[in-house]
């Protein structure tokens, strides 16, 4: 199988401190992979990198490569490629709009927003919300201000508000590390799901999620990759020590 | 262990601190106080529409064209301030790339908040009057009454701008959408009632202002403006004019009340869009 | 694309052009006060006791009006001091909730009164206060000058105490009463101590406000162009200033030797400025 992301020797680092260093991974198409590690060891910093978020932030520096497609991503926009490798936040981030409003917002930039698009809008948007199990919950009251909604629910709005520009790629940095147990559920759940028609690569620190979900782990340690695999064979056998130390903490 | 040392050092902080707050509650009444007494006795609906008039100017009629000119005054201040301090505030928040940059900038700007008026009153005659050849003018008044509080209202802009949820802001980005469409469409529109509230405390200041305009805007008498080149009159500038060349205490008084009661509308501005803010 | 970076390079020129203002002004009071540097020496103006434009020759010297600036605001902070750090302590340790809620924000519209007013309700209350009851032949002084301007920098004094002093009550409220040691011991040891840096940058903001202020010193100082007395009318640079640049004809002599004041008087607060950024850091690696 190809891989839809490669990447060849990233680095990163703020001020001249390394965070990252020269990591090399690959990314396949409508897999779940997850990437697990202590905290610190760079794993947010990659999944920005990972989009060009990294880029706003003073003081950074970057070397390496990214392809997404076959295409170097620092070839393309910033905004480009940010639209092709959508991403979700720790914490829910609804904007202070109603929930339609949410939805519209990133379609409305990308050019739906005109007149005769109402319909497509409308029905785009219940797509959406179908998809992340949203639009029944809210169905009637699309009009209501978001950060109204639950944290659960804002969640899962933030996820179909992603998917409304038809990324290639998901990116979610500990979606659920604010959830509850249900709520939880519901979002892995879904992310199996939506592996059929996007990739997903999913930031956590939950091991036990990172193997009931995901096709493929790669375990960070201190800016490098230590380790990449099925997850399967990664949580059973793992190669390097340091993962087995890591790891060892899920099987007590 | 207990010593009498102990009681009496506490005594004389105590005596201390109540010397002080009674000192200070008292200049505020006393201040307050006596504008509103000696000045309410003055306000009257002739005294507010009314040209000054008799000899010497002034201790007969009103003081409308001084409110017009007021007016006129803190209103071009306002939007030469804003023009220069929301692109300031907006690059400086998001835009600019380093922070020695920012820091450079923000001590500019803090020098520029310490100049002292006179000074910019100079500066106002030589460059805007002179210099440019706008004469003395609301125009030249304006102008220089905006690089007075641009700032104040930047450094509360900045502010604001800041304080807006970085998070959300990433959110928006990561859709794929360019920083400045995620300023205009989510950013401002969240700053906006803090942006106002700036700009209104802002204006205040440069209505207070006699200095700035003292020789590039503001005269002993005209009518109301006809153009921005006209000069006008003022409201602090004619209670100076009123006290200083002893024309009437008791229109002083009118005259300062007046200012006072705008300046407090000005102040009130924000505290009625928190408020208006909070039901939403 | 192209759209956010025409805006971005607006913003960045809007900047640019706002900061040049800084340097405008810094060059054209320079540039006249220049011309005047050359007629007349320095050292003859910040030295000579003497200002009198009209005279043949006329004289020019800014002593007694440097003097009677700096005295009037070193004695206005002197006396505003100790009151407005009281009454910052007494909000933000003392009193409750509501009283602070109310007395706070009145305290920072007193910083909103126009200069003017200050001057006129000065005149009206001090000054006639050492007419009746002092029988002073005028009520204009150096003294009162300074008390005015006390009152007038308060507001700014309270304020940054009590922000400062309210964090320092959050940090260790809970510490010191479980160490069940009385309000006042802790305001004596422990809230005054901690609150010295604020105190220090009370300070100098009210020190830089004093000594730029036009109006309202003017108004009750007198302005005689004389060497200042605690008991007699003097006259401080920015008062000096807006009383002569109505009379002084563009580009003569005149005009620019009150450019040239400008010009000392915004040299001297830079000075003051930075000695004191200088102390406050020496001061902070003291703390540290």
């Amino acid at each position: 199988m190809l891989p839809i992301l490669e990447i060849r020797q990233l680095a990163v680092a703020f001020d001249n401190k390394k965070i990252l260093k020269k990591i090399d991974a690959n990314f396949y198409p409508h897999q779940i992979t997850a990437i697990i590690g202590p905290s610190g060891c760079g794993k947010s910093t990659f999944l920005k990198s990972l989009n060009r978020l990294i880029e706003d932030e003073r003081g950074v520096s970057l070397s390496g490569q990214i392809h997404l497609d076959g295409e170097d991503t620092f070839t393309l926009s910033p905004e480009e490629v940010r639209r092709r490798i959508g991403m979700v936040f720790q914490s829910p981030t609804p904007f202070p709009l109603s929930i339609y409003d949410n939805m519209a917002y990133p379609l409305r930039y990308h050019g739906h927003g005109a007149k005769k698009n109402k319909k497509s809008l409308d029905s785009i948007i219940r797509n959406k919300l179908e998809d992340v199990g949203l639009f029944e919950e809210v169905k009637d009251n699309l009009a209501m201000n978001a950060t109204l909604l639950s944290g659960g629910q804002q969640q899962r709005l933030c996820i179909a508000r992603a998917l409304t520009v038809e990324p290639e790629i998901l990116l979610l940095d500990e979606p659920c590390s604010s959830l509850d147990v249900k709520n939880t559920q519901n979002i892995e759940m879904m992310l199996r799901t939506l592996c059929q028609q996007y990739s997903i690569i999913i930031v956590t620190h939950n091991l036990f999620q990172a193997r009931r979900i995901s096709h493929q782990t790669l375990f960070m340690l201190d800016g490098e990759i230590i380790e990449a695999g099925s997850t399967k064979d990664l949580f059973e056998n793992p190669r390097d020590s340091r993962t087995a130390e890591y790891i060892s903490g899920i099987y007590g | 262990m207990r010593n009498n040392n102990g009681k009496t050092s506490h005594l004389s902080l105590r005596l201390w601190l109540f010397l002080s707050v009674f000192l200070v509650m008292a200049s505020l009444c006393v201040i307050f106080g006596y504008i509103f007494i000696q000045g309410g006795s003055e306000l009257s609906l002739s005294f507010l529409t009314n040209m000054p008039q008799g000899f010497p100017l002034g201790i007969d009629g009103g003081i409308w064209p001084a409110i017009v000119g007021s007016f006129w005054f803190t209103t071009i201040a306002c939007i030469f301030a804003s023009f220069l301090a929301l692109p300031t505030a907006i690059f400086l928040a998001f835009y600019a790339k380093t922070t020695r940059i920012v820091s450079l900038c923000h001590f500019f700007i803090h020098s520029m908040a310490g100049i002292p008026s006179i000074i910019l009153g100079l500066f106002g005659y030589t460059f805007f009057v002179v210099t440019l050849d706008f004469g003395v003018s609301i125009l030249s008044g304006g102008l220089i009454l905006g690089i007075m509080i641009f700032p104040f209202i930047e450094v509360r802009v900045e502010k604001t701008l800041l304080e807006f949820p970085k998070n959300i802001m990433q959110a928006s980005i990561s859709l794929g959408i360019t920083k400045t469409w995620t300023l205009f469409h989510l950013i401002l529109p969240g700053c906006i009632g803090n942006i106002a509230s700036a700009i209104a405390l802002g204006g205040s200041f440069a209505m207070g202002a006699t200095a700035p305009i003292l020789f590039t805007g503001a005269v002993l008498f005209a009518p109301s403006p006809r153009s921005i080149f006209s000069p006008a009159m003022a409201l602090p500038n004619h209670l100076y004019i009123l006290v200083g060349q002893g024309v009437s205490i008791s229109k002083a008084y009118g005259t300062a009340l007046v200012l006072i009661i705008l300046l407090l509308v000005l102040n009130i501005v924000p505290l009625v869009i928190k408020m208006y803010r909070k039901e939403r | 694309m192209k759209k956010e970076r025409i805006f971005v390079w607006t913003c960045k020129a809007i900047t640019l052009l706002a900061i040049s203002f800084l340097f405008f002004i810094f060059l054209f009071i320079a540039k006249e006060s220049f011309i005047f540097f050359q007629k007349t020496s320095l050292l003859h103006f910040l030295t000579g006791s003497r200002w009198n434009p009209i005279a043949d020759p006329p004289a020019f010297g800014l002593q007694p009006m440097i003097c009677a600036t700096v005295y009037v605001s070193l004695l206005a902070a002197l006396i505003a001091l100790p009151i407005g750090v009281g009454m910052a302590i007494f909000l933000s340790v003392l009193a409750p909730q509501k009283i602070q809620r109310i007395l706070l924000p009145l305290i920072d519209l007193m910083a909103g009164i126009p200069s003017v007013v200050y001057g006129f309700v000065g005149l009206m209350i001090i000054v006639k206060f050492f007419e009746t009851h002092f029988s002073w032949s005028s009520g204009e002084s150096v003294l009162t000058g300074s008390i005015l301007l006390a009152i007038m920098i308060l507001p700014y004094i309270v304020s940054t105490c009590c922000e400062s002093m309210t964090k320092v009550l959050h940090h260790y409220q809970q510490t010191s009463r479980a160490l069940s040691v009385s309000k006042w011991h802790m305001i004596r040891y422990l809230v005054i101590p901690s609150a010295k840096k604020a105190i220090l940058a009370a300070l100098i903001l009210s020190l830089s406000r004093a000594m730029g202020e036009t109006m309202a010193v003017m108004m009750v100082i007198g302005n005689s162009p004389i060497f200042p007395h605690l008991f007699r009318k003097a006259e401080t640079i920015p008062a000096l200033i807006a009383l002569e640049m109505g009379g002084a004809a563009v580009g003569s002599l005149h005009y620019q030797a009150l450019f040239a004041a400008g010009f000392i008087l915004m040299f001297v607060l830079f000075a003051f400025n930075s000695f004191f950024f200088f102390i406050r850091k020496r001061i902070e690696e003291g703390i540290k």
